[in-house]
């Protein structure tokens, strides 16, 4: 499935991060952040408006959401206590997939009904967003925003500060239960200029679908019923594969450029071959009379 | 007829309808876009432009040989591996042939025009063996995730190719079933 492997950073004085990886996995930093969490019984306070949510954690549960790449630390200079934003999976993920929070708005704890409802009133692509993020999530692949790069997501194989993000994330809802909502990747313009950003940016771009049979929306058991279905998109460029098979290419923005001066210079040399059979025969012809 | 349409593009043959009079390219781009024997723009710029780089490209469902090919006849498909065969060819019976099977495909969005395999100097049409990949034709929006379920299904095991025809640019894009892996 690697399509060029991950590309791990390299840490000073020659730091193997792959081997820092594969010593800390992220399943277990995940688990030891769920259990101490759980643990102290922590509230996120959801804001009223928006999507995000903020958590204080003491100074041990800050490093854990730090290496398990969720949400952003806040500065401030309250001693011994670290405030953290969420977004809105990540506050969903936390509180329903690991179950180590509870959320509250307006000094209400909620319901999960209520938080769901919530999230879904703020944005309407929360259903298929939160299935995406949580599909990655429980497969231990970290995912953060990826609106930077005209993406729903990027996913890391590990910490972001280890490794850079192999994959450019679009969902796509499939399905009438979504209503009427603008997918994206419905017409080539849009296709094509996920590939070339994504591209562009050295990752493959990775399209969820997230599919749902008869399955109403307006509660989190829907969850279950969605299914995901996972496909790269990626440019072939038939001037490199020539020899074997190869793997498709990342980088193609300078190669369609040359698409079209390898034409020219074949239609050139048509040219100089017959000027060239022209100009001989006339001098044969010469040399013979 | 893309063969022969590329082959006269290059000015290495010379076409002759019924009554062996010279069929100029204006009758030749004619005929491509009335879409005439299923063939159409898009699909001959794929064409070309995997010829031009030595691949051995054909139609999906015509066979690289015809069983009569009339004596006589210098090859009407040289498929030579520079693209570069200066012979020249004859529309008569076995293109006729050829016209038949055209005229009897169907081409719809997701469904392989062509077959093609990777250069190869030793490519024998008696046994062509496996195509490398199959080039399916695009049409004005992205495959649906269910078409293209479909389409790989038929088609099981051969690595299929999509091809978008934009103003004579022409990319090939892969639509991979992936299943990322559950990590440590």
């Amino acid at each position: 499935m690697d399509k060029a492997g991950p590309r791990w950073k390299k840490g000073k004085d020659g730091k193997d991060f792959a081997a820092l990886a594969a010593a800390h996995p992220m399943s277990s930093i995940v688990a030891e952040l769920q259990s101490s969490l759980k643990g102290s019984k922590l509230v996120a306070t959801l804001s009223n408006q928006g999507r995000d949510a903020t958590l204080g954690v003491n100074l041990q549960q800050a490093t854990l959401l730090n290496r398990a790449a969720f949400g952003r630390a806040l500065d401030n200079a309250e001693a011994g206590k670290q405030w953290f934003q969420l977004g809105a999976e990540e506050v969903f993920y936390l509180y329903h997939g690991l179950k180590c929070i509870s959320v509250s708005e307006s000094k209400k704890l909620l319901s999960e009904g209520e938080l769901w409802d919530h999230l879904c009133s703020a944005s309407e692509s929360f259903p298929e967003m939160y299935k995406a993020y949580s599909h990655l999530r429980s497969k231990n692949w970290v995912v953060r925003s990826g609106l930077q790069y005209g993406a729903d997501f990027v996913a890391y194989r590990h910490h972001p500060a280890l490794v850079h993000s192999e994959f450019a994330v679009v969902v796509v809802p499939e399905g009438v239960e979504f209503g009427g909502r603008c997918g994206r990747l419905k017409v080539w313009s849009d296709l094509l200029c996920a590939l070339r950003a994504s591209g562009s940016v050295a990752k493959t771009l990775l399209v969820l679908t997230v599919s749902s049979s008869i399955c109403e929306l307006s509660s989190p058991d829907c969850l279950e019923q969605l299914v995901v279905h996972e496909r790269t998109i990626t440019r072939w460029i038939a001037q490199q594969c020539r020899e074997q098979r190869c793997e498709p290419s990342r980088e193609e923005p300078n190669n369609e450029e040359q698409d079209h001066t390898r034409e020219t210079v074949v239609f050139n040399y048509w040219g100089v071959i017959l000027g060239f059979t022209v100009l001989s025969s006339l001098l044969v012809y010469k040399l013979r009379f | 007829i893309k063969l022969r349409r590329f082959l006269a593009e290059r000015g290495a043959l010379v076409l002759l309808d019924d009554k062996d009079e010279t069929v100029g390219m204006e009758e030749i781009y004619g005929k491509i876009a009335r879409g005439s024997y299923g063939c159409s723009w898009d699909a001959f710029q794929a064409y070309r432009h995997l010829k031009l780089l030595g691949y051995i490209v054909g139609r999906y469902d015509v066979p690289w040989t015809m069983k009569q090919i009339r004596s006589g006849d210098v090859t009407n498909s040289p498929d030579s591996t520079d693209g570069s065969s200066q012979s020249f060819g004859k529309a008569n019976g076995a293109c006729n042939d050829i016209t038949k099977l055209l005229k009897g495909m169907r081409i719809d969005g997701m469904y392989p025009t062509f077959k093609v395999h990777l250069p190869n100097s030793k490519f024998k049409k008696s046994s062509p063996g496996v195509p490398s990949f199959l080039v399916c034709l695009l049409r004005d929006k992205p495959p649906p995730r269910d078409e293209l379920e479909m389409v790989e299904n038929k088609f099981g095991g051969i690595p299929l190719k999509f091809c978008q025809v934009d103003n004579g640019r022409v990319s090939f894009l892969s639509f991979d079933k992936v299943t990322l892996p559950s990590l440590p």
